[in-house]
């Protein structure tokens, strides 16, 4: 019994972990933390027709750098109680090998300019570090150019 | 002299082709179709202190979960002297659904209480500077002429009204009714690109 309460406690805190609702800094303070990774942050939603466009891009190379230390991170968002889970449904059922962390837009005014000050907050929206160098794109991103980026952050 | 003024002439060139008015910049006048088939412009608001422009669509999410707003800031403030214009900016052939007979439902369903005028060859929201939906704004009248005075989002919580601190348009338009120059003049919101 005492394990199985232990089962599902550890159960439901998985799924509240993985169902959070992350703000941009909170996000990057957790996963961006090696100076020799690659870090693709790419702001998306299901209801974004250029995001769901590009998907294929990030696909291709998610593929390309699997045996490089790169790493791709989606930050949707959607809308709803259920956004985590419409998210992730679309791209399970599209096949992609990723899958979707939730984020918020409360205060984007102050965090938006800390992704990037160029940007004005449509997505997709792309942020790409490596150490202290950085690079940021508004709008799509074609399979050869994200490529292209991704070598350049080993240069 | 001549490379000269070319080099200068490409400059010119490229600062406008950079596009969007910044804060106290003179708006130029525009005159697209209402959902009425009536053209609005500026020239028409002549009476008023100003106006809200609001680049929005039918389709975006973020644009929907403001149609509530929108509707409030025009009741509060038309009467005041700063009326709303809703500008569809979007390509229909690229997103159906912000085509301009459905402009007209979608006007109808929500129950719009301003003019929401279709901005088809896209040169419009060009130069403004909009990027995306909803995008707001704010101009005020100087002797007939019209001047940006903010840029940005309606308030601090685009998707959840709930969350609401912020005001940003209200106190915009608060301040410039008050003979002041609003305190925040430009915000960033996440929103839908424009599809062009």
């Amino acid at each position: 019994m005492k394990y199985f309460i232990a089962f599902l406690i550890t159960i439901s805190s998985l799924s509240v972990f993985s169902q959070k609702v992350w703000t941009f800094d909170e996000f990057k303070q957790e996963f961006i933390n090696s100076n020799d990774t690659v870090y693709i942050i790419n702001f998306w939603a299901t209801w974004c027709g250029p995001c769901i466009k590009e998907l294929p891009a990030f696909e291709a190379n998610y593929k390309n750098f699997k045996n490089k230390p790169v790493k791709f991170y989606f930050l949707s968002l959607d809308f709803g109680e259920d956004a985590w889970q419409k998210a992730n449904a679309y791209l399970d059922k599209k096949g992609y090998s990723f899958n979707s962390h939730i984020t918020t837009d409360n205060k984007a005014n102050e965090w938006i300019p800390r992704v990037d000050k160029s940007w004005s907050g449509s997505i997709p929206a792309t942020v790409i570090y490596k150490g202290s160098k950085k690079y940021f794109h508004e709008g799509m991103l074609n399979e050869e150019e994200l490529k292209k980026q991704i070598q350049l952050m080993f240069n | 002299m001549k490379s000269i003024l070319l080099i200068f002439g490409l400059l010119i060139s490229s600062a406008l082709l950079a596009g969007g008015y910044e804060i106290g910049d003179k708006v130029s006048d525009f005159k697209l179709k209402n959902i009425d088939g009536k053209m609005v412009s500026l020239a028409d608001m002549k009476d008023s202190k100003g106006a809200i422009v609001i680049f929005t669509c039918n389709h975006c999410p973020y644009s929907v979960a403001t149609e509530d707003r929108i509707i409030a800031l025009d009741k509060k403030y038309k009467t005041k002297g700063f009326p709303v214009i809703a500008i569809n900016p979007n390509d229909p052939k690229i997103q159906p659904e912000d085509s301009f007979d459905l402009m007209k439902v979608r006007a109808k369903e929500k129950g719009f209480t301003f003019p929401y005028i279709f901005d088809e060859k896209q040169t419009v929201y060009k130069e403004f500077g909009a990027t995306r939906t909803p995008h707001v704004f704010i101009v005020s009248n100087k002797g007939g002429e019209f001047y940006l005075e903010y840029i940005g989002a309606i308030d601090d919580s685009t998707r959840e009204p709930k969350n609401v601190e912020e005001k940003y348009v209200e106190q915009a338009v608060d301040a410039l009714l008050a003979g002041k120059k609003p305190k925040v003049k430009e915000t960033k919101a996440i929103g839908c690109s424009i599809k062009d």
